[in-house]
């Protein structure tokens, strides 16, 4: 028979190995990890609608499908018609780059349009002397450029295949949903059983209206955006290329919180530079006050709406949460860092709340 | 494959399954519902096995759902901590079910559940009901207005009750 104290000391040796265990898991299997958790995050997003194909007397299994070929279809169309945008814009700036030689006046343009713009200061009498200075700089600044792209081009191509694994699992968790909450619940002992379900549950429940929201905001800024940059095209003469991208681009950069707002500036400011029109100083500033009032719109009238505080999280937490997702996955772990530190800080609220309910 | 051990295996997972089925069929609370309807709410259902003098919940938790004894003892007791004293409310067996007002609201148990004897109960539970509304709205409709007419029919006693008191007082 052990005693208080030897129970106690095994009960923290396991406590230790299991820890320990779930470290040497989570550290090995870091991508199938990921895998499940973006999953999840797909489940229940799609989830919703599988059921309200059911209402019509659907089965499961065929409402599933339907969905799953529904997200095929959508993503199909999305790289379909955004591939050849991305390639044109791609190639026209790497030509922009590669004619960017002492040689060239590419760049002279840029300074000149720049100069216009800039009153009781004469750019042009040192003109040579800036160009030598600039030259190696961009140089440096077009071959990072190179390589961060090169390596979110890597991402994506990463983040394509792990797509299809990521889609067949959820077909399984939408189809077999009720199998699988049954079976997990059959695991956990009587005594949280209740608590356990009742976890599930609200989790699930804040998941869904959190990604519902962060889905609604990103498209009202997508849009937003794509209409903004359209009337500064058709009023004010801005002749900004490929506006519709750079309306979706600014929508999913939306998705990454504080950092996402001025990436959606940068690529709208990018091509215009690259252009380098006569009155870019003047575009640039009404692109900042499009996408400004685009973000006032946002914070005021929209994320109150939809996404709620459910999931509020201090900018410090999110900067660190937006670290660790860019360190493990790149652009795409960041995109999806501050839903998946959003199911934790949920499963953790909802744990100590309900915990004390129940007396655990 | 005629193996007796096999169809020992399947046998007792298909009466187990029969069991369920005609527990949650003459469950007043699925009253109405056709055999199909009965199916899926069959897979809405947790089994639970509790030993002997296991609570199944406890006095003051809050309500999640109800459960459907399917084989066993239950006994709804009201405990009150500061005398310790235990005040036996009633004693459920087969097929009986309790805790159903949790269906509609979180409110904590008035009592604890205390298994008498080794138990198999089937929990049912609010998220549950929500879930059917939501993928069946016909199916809930028919179970919240069971819950309804069950709930209806214990307020008519109990305004009995209180009238007979109440004579009796004057």
């Amino acid at each position: 028979m052990m005693t208080k104290n030897q129970k106690f000391i095994v009960k923290l040796l396991s406590y230790l190995a299991g820890i320990f265990v779930l470290f040497f898991l989570i550290t090995k299997l870091t991508s199938l990890i990921l895998i499940i958790v973006l999953s999840i995050l797909l489940f229940t997003m799609l989830d919703p609608s599988v059921d309200k194909l059911e209402r019509y007397n659907i089965p499961r299994g065929l409402s599933t499908a339907i969905v799953i070929l529904l997200v095929f279809l959508f993503i199909g169309i999305g790289v379909s018609s955004l591939t050849p945008i991305i390639q044109d814009a791609g190639a026209t700036i790497l030509e922009k780059v590669k004619t960017n030689d002492p040689n060239n006046n590419n760049i002279e343009n840029i300074i000149l349009s720049f100069d216009k713009n800039i009153p009781f200061y004469d750019l042009s009498e040192n003109m040579p002397e800036i160009l030598d200075k600039i030259n190696p700089i961009l140089k440096n600044v077009t071959n990072k450029l190179a390589k961060t792209a090169l390596n979110i081009g890597k991402s994506i191509i990463n983040f394509a295949a792990n797509l299809f694994v990521i889609i067949f699992i959820t077909f399984f968790f939408l189809k077999d949903e009720r199998k699988l909450k049954k079976g997990l619940i059959k695991l956990i002992p009587n005594k949280h059983f209740e608590l356990s379900l009742n976890l599930m549950y609200k989790i699930q429940k804040q998941l869904a209206s959190y990604l519902k929201g962060q889905f609604l905001a990103a498209t009202s800024v997508g849009v937003l955006s794509t209409f903004g940059l359209f009337i500064l095209n058709t009023f004010f003469d801005a002749n900004i290329p490929y506006f519709v991208l750079i309306g979706i681009l600014a929508g999913l950069a939306n998705l990454i919180p504080y950092i996402g707002p001025a990436v959606g500036i940068v690529f709208a400011i990018t091509p215009v530079v690259f252009m380098g029109s006569e009155n870019m100083l003047f575009i640039i500033v009404l692109i900042i006050i499009t996408f400004s009032l685009v973000q006032m719109v946002d914070n005021v009238l929209v994320s109150p709406i939809v996404v709620g505080k459910s999931v509020d999280m201090h900018p410090l937490a999110v900067f660190i949460v937006l670290i660790i997702g860019g360190s493990l996955l790149g652009i795409v772990g960041m995109l999806f860092a501050v839903p998946t530190a959003g199911i934790i800080k949920v499963t953790i609220s909802e744990v100590i709340t309900n915990a004390s309910k129940y007396r655990v | 494959m005629n193996s007796p051990l096999w169809d020992n295996i399947f046998k007792n997972k298909k009466s187990k399954n029969a069991l369920e089925f005609e527990t949650i069929k003459d469950a007043n609370i699925f009253n109405g519902l056709k055999n199909k309807e009965l199916k899926f709410v069959q897979t809405m259902v947790y089994l639970r096995t509790y030993k002997k003098d296991e609570y199944i919940f406890k006095k003051n938790n809050p309500g999640n759902g109800m459960y459907i004894i399917l084989k066993g003892e239950v006994q709804i007791i009201d405990e009150n901590k500061k005398d310790q004293k235990q005040n036996l409310l009633a004693t459920l067996k087969d097929g009986e079910f309790f805790g159903e007002l949790s269906l509609l609201d979180e409110s904590p148990r008035s009592a604890s559940a205390l298994c008498s004897d080794d138990t198999e109960a089937l929990g049912f539970f609010r998220s549950d009901l929500l879930d059917i509304t939501n993928r069946k709205p016909l199916i809930g409709s028919k179970i919240v207005l069971n819950v309804a007419r069950i709930l209806g029919e214990r307020l008519r006693i109990t305004n009995k009750n209180l009238y007979e008191i109440q004579q009796k007082n004057k």
